[in-house]
């Protein structure tokens, strides 16, 4: 029997959020890798890592940039990442935010996907603010501080684990 | 060369007008700069070329001819830096001068500051002194590099769940 690769679905926003992304990426090698990101150059980046590790080609799709403060923007964004995920259909959603990532992991989460969020490095002291909303609505939920992820246990038992860092 | 970011489209004026400063006062040192949209009341550079943004591509052309990065605390401008070997000074941008949202950037630096090839300003005026010293540290040889991927844990750990 032939079986059908799992389908993981890859987003963040541009800049470092893109930059750890893109370092998770050996952890996806087996799975088909659709990426949802805010920058088009991106996906050179990805076409390289496609063809240098053997790789089938990955489709990649743009959404806007959108910050917590531009409402008619992030409805832009909402309504372009629940039609890639209406299309992709992903198995798993993995994110290392920021708004993006925290739309899909919500939109995907109730379409039956997996979700993972992997907050920043740069989040030493307190998880994201994307992070501690989200937190409930990932299966994983992992910060890059250990210290942070033991002091975030909530009352729901969805706590937040350490698994290590992408740096 | 020098390249100096301030990694996004905010401006970040301490960190671009100390860099300008600095070229003023060296000017055997050629320094390029992203400094952001600046608008009015932004300091704007008198002794620097510089750009307001750059394409991936253009950063990254700009770090691999650079000797040294200056940049703010942003992750992005970190991990560039040393995974291409470059010795890099940064400035933390400060919540309560409402250059970010919060402190996160002043974390994220003292966190990083023990690396080999991070070197820490936590105010501009520490600034020319943390540029030297990157600059000496360019010329004694050559930087560890990092791995261009997470650390191995975290990559199989988070691989065993996507085979689950």
């Amino acid at each position: 029997m032939c079986k059908r690769k799992k389908r993981i679905l890859a987003v963040s926003s541009s800049g470092g959020h893109w930059v750890q992304l893109m370092r998770l990426r050996p952890a996806w090698d087996h799975c088909e890798a659709i990426y949802l990101t805010t920058e088009r150059d991106y996906e050179q980046e990805v076409k390289r890592y496609n063809q240098e590790h053997d790789l089938q080609p990955s489709a990649f799709y743009l959404t806007v940039v959108a910050s917590r403060w531009q409402k008619i923007k992030l409805l832009r964004q909402l309504l372009d990442i629940f039609l890639v995920i209406v299309r992709v259909r992903p198995d798993y959603i993995v994110s290392t935010g920021a708004a993006p990532g925290y739309i899909a992991l919500r939109l995907g989460k109730m379409m039956g996907a997996k979700t993972i969020w992997v907050d920043s490095i740069a989040n030493v002291e307190e998880l994201s603010l994307s992070g501690q909303k989200i937190r409930n609505n990932a299966d994983v939920c992992l910060s890059q501080w250990p210290e942070v992820a033991s002091g975030s246990e909530n009352e729901n038992g969805n706590s937040v684990k350490y698994w290590g860092r992408v740096l | 060369m020098i390249f100096s970011t301030v990694g996004s489209e905010l401006p970040f004026n301490r960190l671009t007008e100390a860099v300008d400063k600095y070229a003023q006062a060296n000017s055997d040192v050629v320094i390029s700069a992203q400094v952001g949209r600046i608008g009015p009341g932004d300091y704007s550079p008198q002794y620097i070329q510089f750009k307001q943004l750059l394409t991936p591509g253009e950063y990254a052309e700009y770090v691999d001819r650079a000797i040294v990065i200056v940049a703010h605390a942003g992750m992005g401008s970190i991990i560039s830096a040393i995974t291409q070997k470059k010795p890099v000074v940064i400035l933390p941008r400060r919540g309560h001068l409402q250059e970010t949202r919060n402190d996160h950037q002043f974390s994220t630096a003292k966190q990083f500051e023990s690396r080999e090839g991070i070197f820490v300003a936590w105010e501009e005026c520490e600034l020319p002194a943390r540029m030297e010293e990157a600059l000496h540290f360019s010329q004694s040889g050559s930087m560890n590099g990092v791995s261009d991927f997470a650390n191995q844990d975290l990559l199989k750990k988070l691989e065993s769940f996507l085979r689950s």
